[in-house]
């Protein structure tokens, strides 16, 4: 129990318990916000796990695609919160249960 | 008996804040409060970034989520009234209630593989110093994680960074499109 370390045992199982959270919230709402919401907090869940294996390895290139995971995840809730607009203004609803038309 | 070690004590502080806002989001019936506890979760990830020794990202983390996209969530939010949920319980729906249990079961199995298989002992070395890891640091004299990051970034990967630049604007552009209203349907 070094002071100056964290056991990277403690990271991984951290980022396992989150993302399952965030793939049990895809899976049981309905709410298309509250979709995306989930999507994102797996994105941050792996982002965390890219930092800690940058800093195990003494290797820099994963911080840098912590860098780029943060600039495809902020284009990725811009496109799809203009989806959610869209969708309401064509069915006035934002329930993914009800949508069940292709047009 | 040896003292609390301090570290461990914040990473299991913010780990506790993370968990317990992320189960928030998932299950709480008005998106609002969900975009709340979502805030929450980024501000503790950001936290655990900085105690793993990354501040840049840790500061660029509270920009870009706090400030941008989560203000976008509830701009949205407020844009379209969104009522509350009422979602089923958990149990009623046998099909989603095994499907989340076969996810759950399913990444604990892989967690426990993975640690009884690989070497997992190692251990963060969160204060050591960048002169000691990259030569490069060595040579240039540089011990920021600034530095380091803006060395490697526009050193080793400047075509993707244009490249994330010109994302980002088809992003803008696209966005607007859709949620442009469509005059020619509107009649």
């Amino acid at each position: 129990m070094n002071a100056d370390t964290i056991p990277i045992n403690y990271v991984l199982t951290l980022v396992f318990v989150l993302f399952s959270i965030g793939i049990a919230g895809v899976l049981s709402r309905k709410n298309v916000i509250v979709i995306i919401m989930s999507v994102e907090m797996m994105l941050n869940s792996v982002n965390l796990l890219f930092i800690a294996f940058a800093r195990l390895w003494g290797n820099q290139n994963g911080e840098i695609m912590v860098i780029f995971v943060m600039a495809v995840a902020a284009a990725e809730a811009a496109i799809g919160l203009a989806l959610v607009i869209a969708m309401h203004r064509n069915f006035q609803t934002i329930d993914m249960t009800e949508i069940k038309e292709l047009s | 008996m040896e003292l609390i070690n301090i570290r461990h004590l914040l990473f299991f502080l913010f780990s506790f804040l993370m968990i317990g806002s992320s189960v928030g989001v998932i299950l709480h019936k008005n998106p609002v409060k969900a975009a709340m506890f979502l805030v929450v979760f980024f501000v503790g990830l950001a936290a655990t970034y900085a105690l793993l020794g990354a501040e840049v990202l840790a500061t660029i983390q509270i920009l870009v989520y706090v400030g941008a996209i989560m203000v976008l969530f509830l701009f949205v939010i407020m844009l379209i009234a969104v009522r509350d949920e009422n979602f089923d319980p958990l149990g009623n729906n046998i099909g989603r209630f095994l499907t989340m249990l076969f996810v759950g079961l399913t990444f604990a199995g892989a967690l426990l593989v993975y640690q009884s298989s690989s070497n997992i002992q190692d251990e963060i070395p969160v204060t050591d110093k960048y002169s000691k890891m990259l030569d490069y640091a060595k040579d240039y004299r540089i011990e920021g994680n600034a530095e380091v990051l803006s060395v490697e970034l526009f050193q080793n990967y400047v075509l993707p960074f244009e490249v994330a630049s010109v994302i980002l604007l088809v992003a803008v552009i696209g966005s607007i499109i859709i949620a442009k209203r469509n005059r020619r349907y509107q009649e």
